[in-house]
């Protein structure tokens, strides 16, 4: 089983909270955006406290932290745009998997139909990236500043990514004169306040419509992938071992992590017999 | 009547290049200049209303990764555009062509891009 977790950091200090995350919840996989924590740092921190030894990432300025327990042999760096980095992973006896660690451009930059037609650019470089490695057992992972439910996550020419897993079973869907690969979006799943909180970013404005919380940070799988997430291992944290992430009044709590709440999840990978 | 140029004096329209294509002659050099042990590419499209270059390096020894060194966000007319230094992390507006030159040559010619070419080259030696 491969753990991943992903955090959008918000620049905060907070490495203490992350090496504690990383030890509870035994993740193999960590990425961090908007992070100034530099990886030596990080290093330093989790394998100082951890049996098990974390190994750097390509050391050149990326906007976007990955740092995994699998040494440098295992992983291929695939590329390194603005807003995504592509990792390929071959671990022994496990099929590959594709990982694409993404941060979209924020709101505040850029309008909801810009969003969407960026979007048509982001998915040639995931076509590049599986082209590139010849498979389609793709994830991607984080924060893509679009909640599940907008143009740019659902639309075919976007990440085409959908709450049905049946649906993601067929593959793709061809619209006008093209085939356009699925997505399956378990995010879906975490929407309301079953779980005390209603998504992982919140933010209140004055304007008409206010969703007050969002979720931004996600994940996509291909359909090859859908049988190997392991769906209930699929959370948004709000606790670092007895710390709440929330304040008082159940919003992610700046002054203690970050203004997003983390995300977990687990993979198990189809096996090479 | 048919024979008689309408168009006025063609030869006097200047020449101009486009931001890509300045993108273009430095992608070329770097992939000369280092034996295409890094390789220049530019990756050219619409973006929303304007167009957009990528000027990117590829390590044809590390399974061809890709790493992008920045972009130009331009309009139809050119100028004024936006530059974006992926590297440290700095953008600036270009009101003309020398503007953008002058960029351009800031941010390849700076030390932390020379360090990433350094470190992306190096590779090509410890994955052989």
């Amino acid at each position: 089983m491969i753990t991943f977790l992903f955090w959008n950091i918000n620049k905060k200090p907070i490495l203490n909270l992350i090496v504690q995350l990383v030890n509870e919840h035994n993740v193999d996989v960590l990425i961090l955006a908007e992070s100034n924590i530099n990886d030596r740092e990080i290093l330093i921190e989790l394998n100082n406290s951890l049996k098990i030894v974390f190994y750097p990432d390509i050391p050149i300025p990326k906007r976007l932290q990955i740092l995994t327990r699998y040494p440098s042999k295992f992983i291929t760096p695939i590329s390194d745009s603005p807003y995504i980095s592509f990792r390929h992973f071959r671990l022994p006896l496990y099929e590959p998997i594709l990982l694409g660690a993404i941060h979209l451009p924020s709101k505040l930059y850029h309008s909801e139909s810009e969003q969407v037609i960026d979007c048509t650019a982001y998915t040639s470089e995931i076509k590049r990236a599986e082209n590139n490695v010849g498979h389609t057992r793709t994830i991607l992972v984080g924060d893509f500043n679009m909640n599940p439910f907008e143009q740019g996550i659902v639309a075919a020419a976007g990440f085409h990514a959908i709450s049905d897993k049946e649906i993601t079973k067929r593959g793709c869907r061809h619209v006008g004169e093209q085939d356009y690969r699925f997505f399956y979006n378990p995010m879906w799943r975490h929407f309301g306040d079953r779980q005390g909180f209603a998504g992982t970013y919140y933010y209140d404005k004055g304007t008409q419509i206010n969703y007050y919380w969002h979720i931004f940070d996600q994940i996509l799988v291909r359909p090859e992938l859908l049988e190997e997430l392991i769906i209930d291992e699929l959370k948004i944290l709000s606790q670092v071992g007895s710390i709440s992430l929330l304040n008082s009044y159940g919003k992610p709590d700046s002054s203690v992590g970050s203004d997003h709440l983390p995300l977990l999840f687990s993979i198990e990978p189809e096996r090479r017999i | 009547m048919a024979d008689k140029s309408l168009w006025g004096d063609l030869k006097s329209i200047e020449n101009i290049k486009t931001p890509a294509a300045y993108l273009v002659e430095q992608a070329t050099l770097l992939s000369k200049e280092t034996g295409n042990l890094l390789v220049g590419v530019v990756e050219t499209k619409q973006w929303g209303v304007d167009f957009r270059s990528d000027l990117i390096v590829e390590v044809p020894y590390m399974n061809n990764y890709r790493y992008s060194l920045l972009y130009v966000e331009y309009p139809l007319e050119m100028y004024p555009l936006h530059i974006y230094d992926l590297i440290n992390k700095r953008e600036k507006e270009c009101a003309s062509q020398e503007q953008f030159i002058d960029s351009l040559r800031e941010i390849l010619s700076s030390p932390a891009v020379h360090k990433v070419l350094a470190t992306l080259k190096a590779q090509n030696f410890s994955s052989t």
